[in-house]
C-alpha cells in the first residue's frame, strides 16, 4: 500500500519534471511574457494627382491600471475636466470592471495637446500610447469610394479594406516578461520590433472631378426631389475611374454617426432593372449576330403579345414602318423587342453575358453585387419580351457604365480600376497592372452603335445630354422600380448612359436617380450627365471634335423644338 | 528467531536478552535514522521556504530570512518538545488519553469562539501574540492516542461498540475541524481513524458498515449544502486536464508549471525561479512548498525528498512492529499513517493527481503547530521505541 503510494507520486514527478517538463516551461514562458503592439502608420490615399484622400495621424489614447489608483473618484474629478468628461463617466475606468483588473481605456484618440495636459498632472496608474486616427481632409468627398476605419484599426470598407494589405503595414511590438503583479522584469529576454510603415496608394480618381460630380449629382437630386442618386465616370480605353458618387454620402470621419444606408456604396452594391438604356446591349447583340442592319425595317405597332404579356410603348400610335436606328432613338419597347426576338434568346443572352452583366466587374470591392441575370434554361416565354428593354434583369451602376465604356472603346471591354499605383518606402511609385481586356463586339459593329446612340443625343430621346462642342452618344432610360413585394410600383429609376466625344471616347459616364420629378431619364439624369461630363471633357483637356458655333445653334434650335415622347 | 537457536540466542551470560536490554538505559536503544531523518526533514524545509520567501521579503523591504528565522525557532521549540515527549515513559500517555482528548476538543471548540483568530477565511488559530496554536494540527495526534489507548484495552479483538465509540470521538473531532472550516485538517483525520482501525484489528464487516455510513453521510451533506460550492469546486478542479490558467485551476496549474519546469536537476537554489520568485504559485512556502523542490531542485530534490519520508515511515512502522505493547504498536502505526496521508495529499495535490485541500507537508512546510505537533509525534515514536524492552 506504501510501496503504491510512493510508487504513483514518483511516477508523477518523473512524468511532470522529465517528460512533460518542456510543454510546461512553454506554459511558464507564455505566462510571464507580454507582448505590446504598437500599430504601424497606416499609409495614405492619395488621387490621380498625388492629392491626399486620407491619411492617418497620431492621437493618443489613454489608459489606467485601476490596480494602481488608490482614490479613482479624485483621479476623475481631476481628469474630467481635462479630457472634458464627466468624471462620473470616468470612474469605472479607473476603478476596473474586475478584482486584479490592470488595463481600462479611460479616453480613446484624444488630441496629443490634451494628452500633455494629463501627463503634466502625474497621475499614478495612468499611462498613454500613440493611436493613430484615420483622418478624411476632404470630408465626405469620396467617403463610399475610400471606406472607413475603425478606432481599432479593424474595420473597413472601400478602398481603406481592398488594399489594407498594402495601407496597414507590420505593426511592431514589444515583448517582456513579468511578475504576477504586472512588473516588468530588468534581467530578463526583451525584445523590440520596429513597426513597418504601410505604403501609400495612388487613386485613378481625380479629386476635381470627383467633387464636382458630387455636387451636381446632390443638386440633381435636390432638384428632382430624387431619394437617392449615383454617377460614375470612367476611362473607356483604361477602365480607369475617375469619380464615384453616391447620394446620400457620408462622413468618414464620423462613419459611426451615419447609417448603413447612408453609408452604402450603391454604385456597386444595389442593384436595379436598368429598362431603356439596357436597349443598346440588344441592340450590339443584334447587329454583331447580323439579325439585323441599322436600315432593317420593322412594322411597329404600339402593343405587342409576348406568351402571357403584352408589351407597349410609351405612348400609342398606329403601326409604323420603323428601322433598327429610329426604333433605338425614339426608344421603341415594342421595336426592340422585335429585334431581340429576331436575336433571339440565345443570342441575347449570350451578348448579356459578354457585357458583363451578372457577374462582379472584377473591381471586387467589399460588398459588390453580380446583379441577377436569369440563366437561359430559366427563362420564361415572357423573357424575349422584356429583357430586351432592360426588365426581368438587374444590375450595378458599374456594371452598366462598364458595358458603355466597352462600346465607346470600339467593342472591348476593359475592367474598371480605382487603384493607379502604390508607393512604398523607397517612395517610388509601382504603377498599378493594366486591367484585362476582352473583346466583346467587333470594332466596325461598335462604331455602328455609337452612331446610332449619337443620334439618340442628336435627334432622339437624349437631347438634354447636348454638350456645345462636343459629340455625345448615349442613351436614356426610364425605369419602373420592382416592388419588394413583387410586380412595378408607381416609382421609377431615371437613367443616363453614355459617353463622349463619340468618335474618340475620352470619358463614359452614368448617372442613376431614384424616383426623380419628374420620372424621366431624358429629363432629370441625361442633364446631369451633360453637367458632369461637361466639366469633365474641359478638366481632361479633351479637344472639341465639332465647330462650336455649329453646336450652338443646333443648341439654339433644339430649344425651340418640344422633346420627343420619352421612353 | 528464538525457536531455532533456542535458549543458545536467547540468552547471553544465562540471562535472557531482553532482561539484560531492559537494564540498559532508555536512550541505548534509540533510532538515530528516525531522528536523522527528522532533522534532515526540517532542515530540507527551513532552507526551501527561505528560497520561497527571500525574495518577497526583500522587495517588501523586510528581512529575506525572516521565515526561516521563524521556521528555525519552531525546529528549536520542537526538539525540545521531543525531549520532553521522550523522557516519559509513553504509558503514562495511554494513561493520560482521556485527558488529551478532552483538552483537544476543549481547544476546539474554544478556537470557534471569537477567542479563535480567523486567517485565510478559517477560524482555526490561537493567537498568542508571538506565536499562534493552531489546534487541529494537535488534534491528528490525541486522536491517535486516544483510538490508541481504547482499542489497545480490546486487544484486537474489536466489537461494535467500539467500533461506534471509536467512529464517535474521530466524529467529533472532525466535525469540530470542518466547521473552521478547514478540509484538509477533517481528511487527514478521517484517514487516521481508517489507518487506525486498519491496524486495531477491525474486521471487513467494520469497514462494509463504514463505507456505507460514509456514503450516506457524504450524500447527506451535499444535498444539505453543508459542503461550500467553493470546496466541491476546488476538490473536482484537478479532475478537469485543462483548466482555465487563471480561476479555478490556478492554483494546480501554477504548481504544475513550477515543478515541471525544474526538469530533471532544477534550476537551483536561489537562481531564476521564476515560478517561485515571481509569486505565481501562492502559499508556495506553506502548503506548495514542494513545489519549491520541485522547480529548483528538480527531479532530483523532488525524489531526495520522497526518499526521506519513505526512510521516516519505513522506521516508524519498524517501531510499531518493534513496539512492546499494543499500544505502541498502534500510536506508531497511527503516526507513520498520518504521515503517509499528509504526504500523499500535499505532494499529490501539487501533481494534479489528489484535489487541493490547505494541508502542509510535515516538517517541510512553515508553520509551528504543525511542526511542533510532529515532533512531539516523533518523541512519542522514540520513547516506543526505546522502552521496547522495559
Amino acid at each position: 500500500m506504501l510501496a503504491l503510494l510512493f510508487g504513483l507520486m514518483g511516477a508523477r514527478l518523473f512524468m511532470l519534471q522529465i517528460v512533460e517538463s518542456d510543454e510546461f516551461q512553454q506554459i511558464a514562458a507564455e505566462q510571464r511574457t507580454t507582448k505590446i503592439e504598437f500599430p504601424a502608420r497606416r499609409g495614405a490615399v492619395l488621387d490621380r494627382d498625388a492629392e491626399t484622400m486620407s491619411i492617418s495621424v497620431d492621437l493618443q489614447v489613454v489608459y489606467s491600471d485601476p490596480t494602481l489608483i488608490d482614490d479613482p473618484r479624485a483621479v476623475a474629478a481631476r481628469l474630467g475636466p481635462v479630457l472634458k468628461r464627466k468624471p462620473e463617466s470616468l470612474v469605472e475606468s479607473l476603478t476596473g470592471t474586475f478584482a486584479g483588473d490592470q488595463f481600462e481605456y479611460v479616453a480613446r484618440q484624444v488630441n496629443p495637446r490634451v494628452a500633455k495636459k494629463v501627463a503634466a498632472m502625474e497621475l499614478p496608474g495612468i499611462f498613454f500610447e500613440a493611436e493613430p486616427k484615420r483622418f478624411y481632409p476632404n470630408g465626405r468627398m469620396a467617403s463610399h469610394l475610400l471606406g472607413f476605419v475603425n478606432v481599432d484599426g479593424t474595420v473597413m470598407e472601400g478602398v481603406e479594406a481592398q488594399y489594407n494589405n498594402v495601407l496597414a503595414g507590420e505593426p511592431g511590438a514589444v515583448r517582456f516578461e513579468k511578475d504576477t503583479s504586472g512588473n516588468q522584469l530588468p534581467q530578463a529576454d526583451s525584445s523590440f520590433e520596429q513597426p513597418e510603415p504601410g505604403g501609400s496608394i495612388l487613386l485613378t480618381i481625380d479629386k476635381d472631378i470627383q467633387y464636382f460630380t458630387e455636387l451636381a449629382l446632390a443638386d440633381a437630386v435636390r432638384q428632382y426631389k430624387a431619394a437617392s442618386g449615383t454617377a460614375i465616370l470612367m476611362r473607356p480605353k483604361t477602365g480607369e475611374i475617375l469619380a464615384l458618387a453616391n447620394v446620400p454620402d457620408f462622413d468618414p470621419n464620423a462613419y459611426n454617426e451615419f447609417s448603413n444606408d447612408e453609408r452604402r456604396n450603391r454604385a456597386l452594391a444595389d442593384v436595379y432593372e436598368p429598362g431603356s438604356i439596357f436597349k443598346a446591349i440588344t441592340l450590339a447583340g443584334a447587329l454583331s449576330e447580323g439579325a439585323v442592319s441599322p436600315e432593317t425595317t420593322f412594322a411597329v405597332p404600339d402593343q405587342l403579345q409576348v406568351a402571357d404579356r403584352v408589351i407597349h410603348d410609351s405612348s400609342p400610335h398606329g403601326t409604323e414602318k420603323m428601322d433598327v436606328r429610329q426604333i433605338i432613338t425614339e426608344s421603341s419597347n415594342v421595336g426592340t423587342v422585335m429585334i431581340g426576338q429576331k436575336l433571339g434568346a440565345e443570342g441575347l443572352d449570350e451578348y448579356v453575358h459578354r457585357f458583363g452583366f451578372g457577374s462582379k466587374t472584377g473591381l471586387d470591392f467589399p460588398g459588390e453585387s453580380p446583379g441577377i441575370v436569369r440563366p437561359l434554361e430559366d427563362w420564361s416565354g415572357s423573357s424575349i419580351g422584356n429583357i430586351p428593354i432592360g426588365q426581368g434583369v438587374a444590375v450595378t451602376p458599374l456594371q452598366m457604365v462598364s458595358a458603355y465604356a466597352t462600346i465607346a472603346n470600339h467593342g472591348v471591354w476593359v475592367e474598371p480600376r480605382v487603384l493607379a499605383g502604390t508607393i512604398g518606402g523607397d517612395a517610388r511609385v509601382d504603377p498599378a497592372a493594366p486591367s484585362s481586356k476582352r473583346r466583346v463586339l467587333k470594332g466596325r459593329v461598335a462604331r455602328t452603335v455609337t452612331g446610332i446612340l449619337s443620334d439618340v443625343v442628336s435627334e432622339g430621346t437624349g437631347l438634354h445630354a447636348q454638350i456645345p462642342g462636343y459629340e455625345v452618344a448615349g442613351k436614356t432610360g426610364t425605369a419602373q422600380k420592382v416592388l419588394e413585394e413583387g410586380g412595378y410600383g408607381d416609382d421609377h429609376f431615371a437613367s443616363f448612359a453614355g459617353y463622349a466625344p463619340a468618335k474618340r471616347p475620352e470619358v463614359a459616364a452614368i448617372v442613376i436617380l431614384d424616383s426623380p420629378t419628374p420620372i424621366y431619364g431624358g429629363l432629370t439624369a441625361a442633364p446631369t450627365f451633360t453637367i458632369i461630363m461637361e466639366r469633365a471633357l474641359r478638366e481632361l483637356a479633351v479637344r472639341p471634335s465639332n465647330n462650336a458655333e455649329e453646336a450652338a445653334r443646333a443648341i439654339a434650335e433644339n430649344e425651340d423644338r418640344s422633346l420627343p415622347a420619352q421612353d | 528467531m528464538a525457536t531455532i537457536f533456542g535458549e543458545a540466542v536467547d540468552r547471553i551470560g544465562g540471562e535472557p536478552i531482553s532482561a539484560r536490554m531492559a537494564r540498559k538505559a532508555p536512550i541505548r536503544h534509540l533510532d538515530p535514522t528516525l531522528l536523522l531523518m527528522t532533522l534532515a526533514l526540517s532542515a530540507y524545509g527551513a532552507l526551501m521556504i527561505f528560497s520561497s520567501t527571500a525574495s518577497k521579503q526583500e522587495a517588501a523591504g523586510g528581512d529575506p530570512a525572516m521565515f526561516m528565522k521563524r521556521q528555525i525557532a519552531y525546529i528549536v521549540a520542537g526538539v525540545v518538545a521531543l525531549l520532553v515527549v521522550s523522557f516519559f515513559d509513553y504509558r503514562h500517555v495511554r494513561a493520560l488519553a482521556p485527558v488529551i482528548y478532552g483538552v483537544t476538543v476543549l481547544a476546539l471548540i474554544l478556537v470557534l469562539t471569537p477567542l479563535g483568530d480567523v486567517q485565510n477565511n478559517a477560524r482555526s488559530w490561537f493567537n498568542f501574540g508571538l506565536f499562534q496554536i493552531q489546534p487541529s494540527e494537535f488534534a491528528k495526534l490525541a486522536l491517535i492516542v486516544a483510538m490508541s489507548a481504547w482499542m489497545a484495552e480490546r486487544k484486537g479483538d474489536m466489537r461494535w461498540l467500539d467500533l461506534a465509540f471509536c467512529l464517535g470521538m474521530m466524529g467529533v473531532l472532525s466535525a469540530l475541524i470542518f466547521v473552521e472550516p478547514d478540509l484538509g485538517g477533517t481528511m487527514v483525520i478521517v484517514a487516521i481513524f481508517f489507518v487506525m482501525l486498519l491496524v486495531g484489528g477491525a474486521k471487513l464487516r467494520h469497514f462494509i458498515a463504514l463505507g456505507l455510513v460514509g456514503t450516506v453521510a457524504i450524500v447527506g451533506a451535499l444535498q444539505m449544502d453543508v459542503i461550500e460550492d467553493y470546496q466541491i469546486e476546488r476538490i473536482t478542479a484537478f479532475l478537469d486536464p485543462d483548466p482555465d490558467v487563471r480561476s479555478e485551476g490556478y492554483n494546480l496549474t501554477q504548481a504544475k508549471i513550477a515543478i515541471a519546469s525544474g526538469g530533471l536537476r532544477g534550476k537551483g537554489v536561489g537562481s531564476e525561479n521564476t515560478q517561485t520568485d515571481l509569486d505565481f504559485v501562492p502559499e508556495q512556502h506553506t502548503d506548495f512548498i514542494f513545489t519549491a523542490v520541485g522547480e529548483q531542485l528538480g527531479f532530483v530534490g523532488g525524489a531526495a525528498l520522497l526518499g526521506l519520508f519513505a526512510i521516516l515511515i519505513w522506521r516508524s512502522l519498524r517501531i510499531a512492529a518493534m513496539a512492546r505493547d499494543t499500544f505502541g504498536t498502534l500510536v506508531a502505526a497511527g503516526i507513520a499513517g498520518m504521515w503517509a496521508c499528509q504526504l500523499f495529499v500535499n505532494v499529490g495535490m501539487t501533481m494534479g493527481i489528489m484535489p487541493i485541500t490547505g494541508l502542509p507537508l510535515p516538517f517541510v512546510s512553515f508553520g509551528g503547530s504543525g511542526l511542533l505537533m510532529n515532533f512531539m509525534a516523533v518523541g512519542l515514536l522514540l520513547n516506543i521505541h526505546m522502552r521496547r524492552f522495559l
